[in-house]
């Protein structure tokens, strides 16, 4: 059904206005105007006059899209912030870039401890759930924050895994994460090397204990972390372009990266890893053999199960392929890594996974090219990286974000984290054993297996879209990662926990509101407006916007609907359908 | 098993004589179906396959051991992750002597006679209402043995041992190296049904055929079957702000739906798609399932692949007996069987759990009448090393899978196990054994049995073996 402006401002159905002329069908009351988006900024009854700001219309969709891709959404603090920089600056172009540079100057927030040694596994896993909800959305390093989060999506470790649920397993993985943060801006390089040491990786991949093979029929090297870095971390399954496009031999084949005998290889160069159970002068062979774990310090080497012999890696990398027999586990270990890092699909392979998790999920070969030559520019640096990439034409063109295809969908933990940031959520202050934190389909760091929630190459099996739209997900060759989580089942789990976060339950995360309660009273009109902005960067659809004034104008009585249930009734409506789904 | 030909398989068994009689008798309280239920039940031709993807490569030289001669060739590999010979259960060999196993002796897994109440798998094995298929994996052609694997002359599937490509292939198996986006023989099954015979079908576009109990899978999906997927939970209706029946709720409601038929973006749009039909489910079917009630006593506690098939039961009683629905293609997964380490320990679990996941819905399907009509069968993303790792093994080929059911010719072993031992002709290297059945037999074999009769369209490159029926059903 259409909806139309009544002259006294009313909606009303179309059909009801006859042929009337006068009704013109809804329209943004500021489509026009350069007032835009009024923040008052700051949480609720906390003044925070400072970051009141007035950001132009023009410039508040590009802004909010922008710090949609580059953080875990955008709040009003962070709109002005930016705002304030562009107009410093003099364009959009350069005041993006002063705040990306300001970000990479920011000191890391790590997660926090909220651990109650007292408290038993599952109390140990909300603490470190909450303390990622808590920097996810209150941390002032967003752009590294979003950053690791990704990298914890590439270097998969989880709680899934039997010990890794429980209490030191739970502790162990909030330090691999506060790892994850602390290199997210450094190199690749230095980024292997820690995740390749570190014990909680050590023994989710299995490598930590492995051990060189003693005899040929008896017990061989765990193939489980030379395959998976290999597969997942840093090259991937076929011979890359430099725009990430696959390498075709010449009978148009893909030409693999590497078969089982370089696999073998890297398991034999990754033996006599072990966990560190002593002081750090003790024997590191301690405890091999045994059940004993450490998931608080980088594994420890012991030479005396490490596979001495000569080891033949990746040839098609610029560093050597082999490892020559009786150099020592650390050094084996440390020329393993440089083979891989120095491999040509390093950069096409990450750049792509970096886009995809800030981006899109389908760029272009050109954008990937560019990413990837930043990449290699800065020594394989990953600020620099992500740095490009949300710099890029394609990253930034809103030709390119109004197609059918642009951007991505948000994961179920990006949607929480949006709405929280919006209106000012906070976790500082909650407790951690009972604030409403889970568990939105999606938990960080507890995805099912290595290969993360979803993969990069996702299909659905069928296009579902019909002649609707120009362009198909399967036909046309596009892939929808995060789709692979959006069943049935989770559209309406996702839907549920969405409007408790915003109607129900008492351990919810506060939002304020007094904006734009303040809005409503000036009419629905500008406060939809400003729902627009704020959360879809001005890409409300007419069919929302008419769903929305339909809710605030309703006629029903004050005492069956209040205005501030119907505040709450839009915002729902907006966070739960498709469009705030969808990251342009 | 009213028109089913009898065989000399459920001689040796007798497990559908005892499905279909005495055990429903004995087992009749398990299940306590509504009145409405009982009064309106009855499909008379009905046919699930419940497929259970064991997620990350199950390591079924363990589930399935040589015994006697063929042990110290097992051991030497195995090392200490050696099911110990005394422990194994041992199969009788009644059933396929004669065949390709003769003078062999295998044992089951001793998890797999876990559970005191319900006696595991190995229970099923014995009744003749379980079956395994040896050293079965995927291929695009035969494999003779490992020359012929090196000699590049034979197509092999693409990027083998990598976990996502393989349980890709498992479930598209059609010949070709299956992408993301491929349909899979379930679908492809499914669809086939459909087009032959639109009562052998879901009677309802709401309902899809085939129902997910595990998140997006490859198998069920193909052109024209979009898989419905729930939770072992139950089937979870939208929330709604506002009082049942107020005009708030009625516009809430109203304005969300609506606004799912609005065209927007690609992936939007596909996710209003599903959310759409979400809600038809849930609206159609929510209150029916909560309405069935299931004795769930012998289901393992807590056990993730125990609640999906407990949730199966329930849909196939309100499928069947409300909605009229005539075959259904369910997936399970169970996730954990990449045992890289700790693999004694950790597959041990896995095993008791499957077995008595199993066996528990053996005997749902029982107490509903229909053991013979639900066939339930393993997958997984390929066998492991036969070569130990030390206190693990890593991704292998070709695997053994197993076939619960009252239609199923069990208490025997299907296909061919290739020689046990390190070095063999079927080890590419460190007894990753090239499998000596393709995946496509064996669905061909599931196929046929759930009526399909154009077996070429749903396994395309089925021609490319030998035996297309591999003998495990009789029914």
């Amino acid at each position: 059904m259409l909806f139309c402006h009544s002259p006294s401002g009313t909606v009303v159905p179309c059909s009801s206005a006859g042929r009337a002329p006068r009704w013109a069908p809804v329209r943004r009351v500021a489509s026009a105007m350069l007032v835009g988006l009024t923040l008052l900024g700051g949480g609720a009854g906390v003044a925070q006059a400072q970051s009141a700001c007035t950001v132009p219309l023009a410039s508040s969709e590009s802004i909010v899209r922008f710090l949609t891709q580059a953080t875990f959404g955008p709040s009003k603090d962070e709109i002005c912030r930016l705002a304030r920089l562009v107009a410093r600056e003099g364009s959009e172009a350069e005041g993006f870039e002063a705040w990306i540079d300001e970000q990479l100057r920011l000191p890391v927030t790590p997660l926090a401890d909220h651990f109650d040694p007292d408290s038993g596994n599952l109390q140990h896993a909300r603490a470190r759930r909450f303390a990622w909800y808590e920097a996810a959305v209150g941390a002032p390093d967003q752009l590294r924050q979003r950053l690791a989060f990704a990298l914890s999506e590439i270097f998969v470790v989880s709680d899934k895994d039997g010990t890794l649920s429980r209490r030191d397993g739970q502790v162990g993985l909030q330090r691999y994460y506060n790892m994850l943060l602390k290199g997210a801006f450094g190199d690749y390089r230095s980024l292997i090397g820690e995740v390749s040491v570190d014990p909680v990786m050590g023994h989710y991949l299995s490598v930590v204990r492995s051990q060189a093979a003693t005899a040929a029929d008896g017990p061989q090297p765990d193939e489980n972390y030379a395959r998976e870095i290999l597969q997942l971390m840093s090259i991937g399954l076929d011979m890359l372009r430099p725009n990430g496009e696959p390498r075709l031999d010449r009978d148009g084949n893909r030409i693999p990266t590497f078969d089982q005998d370089t696999i073998l290889a890297f398991a034999r160069a990754f033996t006599g890893l072990n966990y560190d159970l002593g002081e750090p002068d003790d024997n590191p062979c301690r405890g091999w053999g045994g059940r004993g774990t450490d998931f608080t310090r980088p594994m420890v080497l012991c030479e005396r199960y490490h596979d001495a012999d000569e080891k033949h890696l990746l040839a098609a990398s610029d560093r050597s392929a082999v490892l020559p027999a009786g150099q020592g586990a650390a050094r084996d270990i440390e020329d393993a890594l440089d083979n891989i890092a120095a491999h040509p699909n390093v950069a096409p392979f990450l750049s792509r996974r970096l886009i995809e998790r800030f981006v899109t999920s389908n760029p272009s070969p050109a954008y990937v090219r560019r990413v990837a030559d930043a990449f290699n520019a800065s020594g394989g640096r990953l600020g620099a990286t992500v740095r490009a990439i949300l710099l890029d034409d394609e990253a930034r063109s809103e030709r390119i974000a109004n197609r059918s295809y642009a951007g991505k969908m948000r994961e179920p933990v990006l949607l929480v984290t949006g709405l929280w940031r919006a209106f000012g959520g906070s976790l500082a202050g909650l407790d951690p054993r009972v604030a409403a934190i889970e568990p939105f389909g999606q938990a960080p760091q507890g995805s099912p297996s290595v290969f993360n929630f979803f993969q990069p190459e996702f299909q659905p099996a069928i296009d579902t879209t019909g002649e609707r739209l120009p362009a198909h997900i399967l036909s046309d060759g596009l892939y929808a990662p995060e789709l692979q989580v959006m069943t049935e089942l989770a559209t309406i789990q996702t839907h549920n926990d969405l409007r408790l976060l915003i109607h129900g339950n008492a351990a919810r995360v506060p939002l304020a509101f007094d904006d734009e309660l303040a809005l409503q009273r000036q009419g629905a009109g500008p406060l939809v407006d400003h729902l627009d902005q704020l959360l879809l960067a001005g890409t409300l659809s007419d069919a929302l916007r008419l769903a929305l004034l339909e809710i605030l104008e309703s006629p029903a009585s004050n005492r069956d609907w209040p205005v501030r249930q119907r505040l709450y009734d839009a915002l729902y409506l907006v966070v739960t359908s498709p469009e705030f789904a969808v990251q342009r | 098993m009213s028109n089913a030909t009898p065989s000399r398989r459920q001689f040796l068994s007798g497990c559908a004589a005892l499905g279909a009689a005495g055990a429903s008798a004995t087992l009749a309280n398990l299940f306590h179906v509504s009145q409405a239920v009982a009064a309106t039940s009855s499909a008379t031709d009905y046919k699930a396959l419940v497929c259970v993807f064991l997620l990350g490569g199950n390591d079924s030289y363990n589930m399935l051991v040589p015994l006697g001669g063929a042990y110290g060739d097992y051991l030497t590999a195995r090392g200490t992750i050696a099911v110990p010979e005394a422990a194994a259960i041992p199969i009788g060999t009644a059933g396929y002597a004669g065949r390709t196993f003769d003078s062999r002796a295998f044992g089951l897994h001793p998890a797999l006679g876990a559970g005191e109440a319900n006696g595991g798998l190995s229970a099923l094995y014995a009744d003749g209402c379980m079956a395994m298929l040896a050293n079965v994996g995927t291929l695009i052609e035969p494999v003779r043995d490992v020359d012929d694997y090196q000699s590049g002359a034979r197509r092999l599937p693409d990027y083998l041992f990598a976990h996502n490509h393989q349980q890709l292939q498992w479930q598209t198996a059609d010949g070709s190296p299956g992408g993301q986006g491929a349909a899979g023989w379930g679908g492809r099954l499914a669809q086939e049904m459909v087009r032959h015979n639109a009562n052998g079908g879901t009677l309802l576009p709401e309902l899809s055929m085939n129902i997910s109990l595990s998140g997006q899978h490859a198998f069920l999906g193909a052109d024209s079957v979009i898989p419905y997927t729930m939770s072992a939970s139950g089937i979870e209706r939208l929330a709604l702000p506002g009082a049942e029946g107020s005009v708030r709720q009625a516009t809430l409601r109203r304005a969300l739906l609506g606004l799912l038929g609005v065209p927007n973006h690609l992936m939007g749009d596909h996710l209003a798609a599903t959310k759409q039909r979400a809600d038809n489910v849930a609206e159609l079917l929510s209150g029916a399932y909560d309405a069935t009630a299931l004795d769930t006593t012998l289901y393992p506690a807590e056990s993730s692949l125990g609640a999906q098939l407990q949730a199966v039961a329930r849909m196939i009683d309100v499928s069947r007996n409300q909605l009229g629905v005539r075959r259904q293609i369910y997936l399970c997964t169970l996730g954990g069987w990449d045992t890289h380490a700790d693999q004694n320990a950790r597959q041990g679990a896995l095993l008791a759990e499957l077995g008595q996941a199993l066996h528990a819905f053996h005997a749902s399907t029982r107490a509903m009448g229909i053991g013979a009509e639900v066939t339930t069968f393993t997958a997984s993303d390929f066998g492991r090393s036969f070569n130990s790792n030390g206190d693990g093994s890593d991704h292998g080929w070709g695997g053994h899978q197993i076939i619960v059911g009252d239609a199923v010719a069990g208490g025997d072993l299907y296909g061919q196990v290739p020689e046990l031992r390190l070095g063999s002709a079927m080890d590419t290297g460190r007894g990753r054994f090239i499998p000596s059945t393709a995946v496509d037999q064996y669905a061909a074999t599931l196929a046929r049995w759930f009526g399909a009769t154009d077996l070429a369209t749903v396994m395309p490159n089925l021609a490319s073996f030998g035996a297309s029926d591999l003998g495990f059903m009789a029914g």
